[in-house]
């Protein structure tokens, strides 16, 4: 059996167990981990409204959901109105985007979904890196939860909020904060209820309508170093990471043609990305609105797409892209720490 | 996936939406794969973008002139030699033409230039990607899924 499989049967094991525990002495660290494993034992029906809060424009989005555990999904869109109707399916790491204005399924494979392992990692860095401490019980939607405040260790500011179904243990809200205390986004799951059954039909493809291949996410490599040696050039990384951040997971992906190293780091909840080619590319930013700036004396570009932010620019010899949740002098401070060539 | 390169035609119907759902879908899949291909559309659909902004900018009320002299055109008997070339460089047909001249020649200088062109690469295709891998984050459960989701004012949302 791959290690991959018997890291999410330890996963479902130790959730059920704690869900059939009586829950008066969890501790926080306990309750956590069945958080962040509900789903794969737990399935529900309910309305999500995600909300990202970013400096320029904030994007929010409202759809049906209907999960049967562990890992079949569909969400029906019911706003933005540009999405309405439009439908998203998943099947552990298969994708399918409905498009009723086109008659169109895009498919889409994203093999880092069934990284457990990395599932894994990050618990061990999110514990690492954050206090877990219990704000208190209430009442959300109706049912009685658990609120528990991540803190980042390092910076002493409260990351996330997220409130527990002391019942199911899924998380029916998550917030997340700036290092200012602002919110950056919100994810809020509303008119809940849990099914011993969903039928297979409701996950269903249409048909009549015709199947596109879309963009596919091959599985990504924890051995970093045999990832960067396959890139065909010398690539540089960083020196110095955010505080808590440590490398996770990395591949080399196409891009239009060229070839890409794409490393991810993370403290365990913050994630950034960072991409390296060595071949002339300009980055289109369509409708992101960026900004021209100067790192280590380059020319760059930054943009913000709701709470997730992007750094572009070049050395001369190579281009780089950094993507994720960091504010823009956490961006500065880890190109400035980029190898020079 | 369609075997072959669509023609400049069937690009400039797939950036307009005027194609059947089954060729629509197949240029879809070829965009993805081929970048010569991708690099055509990119350069159709900043064309179009173009000339739409122009034609914004340069709207105003119909001249009350313009539509007697369309009456008067209409009745009178066929113009000859220099008079039509006359009508056909007035202002009102000059200028646009000039404008889609302009462009046309921009981005034909622009691919007559050729390979050194650095390629150009969505912003999008680095988001989804990042999102893709870090759907494992902690609590990511419900992080965007790892493509856009498509709508009429994007044409060309899943790359």
């Amino acid at each position: 059996m791959k290690r991959t499989s018997l890291v999410v049967l330890a996963f479902v094991a130790a959730s059920l167990a704690l869900a059939n525990a009586k829950p008066v002495h969890r501790t926080n660290d306990e309750l956590l981990v069945a958080a962040m494993s509900a789903r794969s034992s737990v399935s529900y029906t309910g309305v999500v409204q995600v909300l990202r809060i970013g400096n320029n424009a904030s994007q929010a989005a409202v759809y049906r959901v209907e999960h049967r555990a562990p890992d079949l999904t569909r969400r029906v869109y019911t706003a933005p109105s540009s999405l309405s109707g439009e439908t998203l399916l998943s099947n552990g790491d298969l994708s399918f985007s409905i498009d009723p204005k086109r008659r169109r399924i895009v498919e889409t494979r994203n093999d880092a979904v069934e990284e457990a392992v990395a599932l894994s990692a990050n618990l061990a860095l999110l514990r690492e890196n954050y206090d877990v401490i219990e704000k208190g019980t209430e009442t959300f939607d109706g049912r009685r939860t658990v609120d528990l405040v991540l803190t980042n260790k390092h910076s002493r500011h409260p990351t996330m909020l997220v409130r527990i179904d002391r019942d199911s243990n899924l998380v029916l809200d998550k917030e997340e904060f700036g290092e200012d205390g602002s919110l950056v986004s919100e994810l809020r799951f509303e008119e809940i209820r849990y099914a011993t059954a969903i039928p297979q039909t409701d996950f269903a493809l249409p048909k009549s309508y015709t199947l596109v291949r879309g963009p596919s996410f091959g599985e990504p490599s924890e051995n970093l170093a045999q990832v960067v040696r396959g890139a065909g050039f010398t690539a540089r990384e960083p020196r110095a990471l955010p505080d808590g951040f440590a490398p996770i997971e990395g591949n080399l992906v196409e891009m239009r043609g060229v070839l890409t190293l794409h490393l991810l780091y993370s403290d365990g909840i913050r994630t950034v990305s960072l991409f390296e080619n060595s071949k002339a590319s300009t980055l289109d930013f369509a409708r992101l609105a960026p900004r021209e700036l100067r790192v280590e004396g380059r020319d760059a570009t930054y943009a913000e797409d709701g709470s997730t932010a992007l750094l572009a620019w070049n050395d001369g010899a190579l281009y780089y892209t950094l993507v994720g949740d960091l504010d823009l002098n956490e961006f500065e401070r880890l190109a400035a720490s980029i190898e020079k060539p | 996936m369609i075997e072959s390169h669509p023609t400049i035609e069937e690009l400039v119907d797939y950036a307009h939406g005027e194609l059947s759902a089954p060729d629509d879908a197949a240029v879809h899949a070829h965009l993805a794969e081929c970048s010569s291909c991708a690099d055509a559309h990119t350069e159709e659909v900043a064309l179009t973008q173009l000339l739409r902004a122009h034609a914004g900018a340069e709207e105003r009320e119909m001249p009350v002139a313009v539509a007697a002299g369309v009456r008067e055109a209409i009745t009178r008997r066929p113009a000859f030699g220099w008079e039509r070339l006359q009508a056909a460089l007035r202002p009102a047909l000059v200028l646009p033409v000039a404008a889609a001249l302009a462009v046309a020649l921009y981005f034909g200088f622009n691919t007559w230039r050729g390979t050194g062109r650095s390629t150009p690469i969505d912003a999008a295709y680095y988001i989804d990607s990042h999102a893709a891998m870090a759907a494992n984050a902690s609590f990511g459960q419900e992080a965007p899924a790892p493509l856009t989701l498509t709508s009429d004012t994007t044409p060309d949302e899943t790359h």
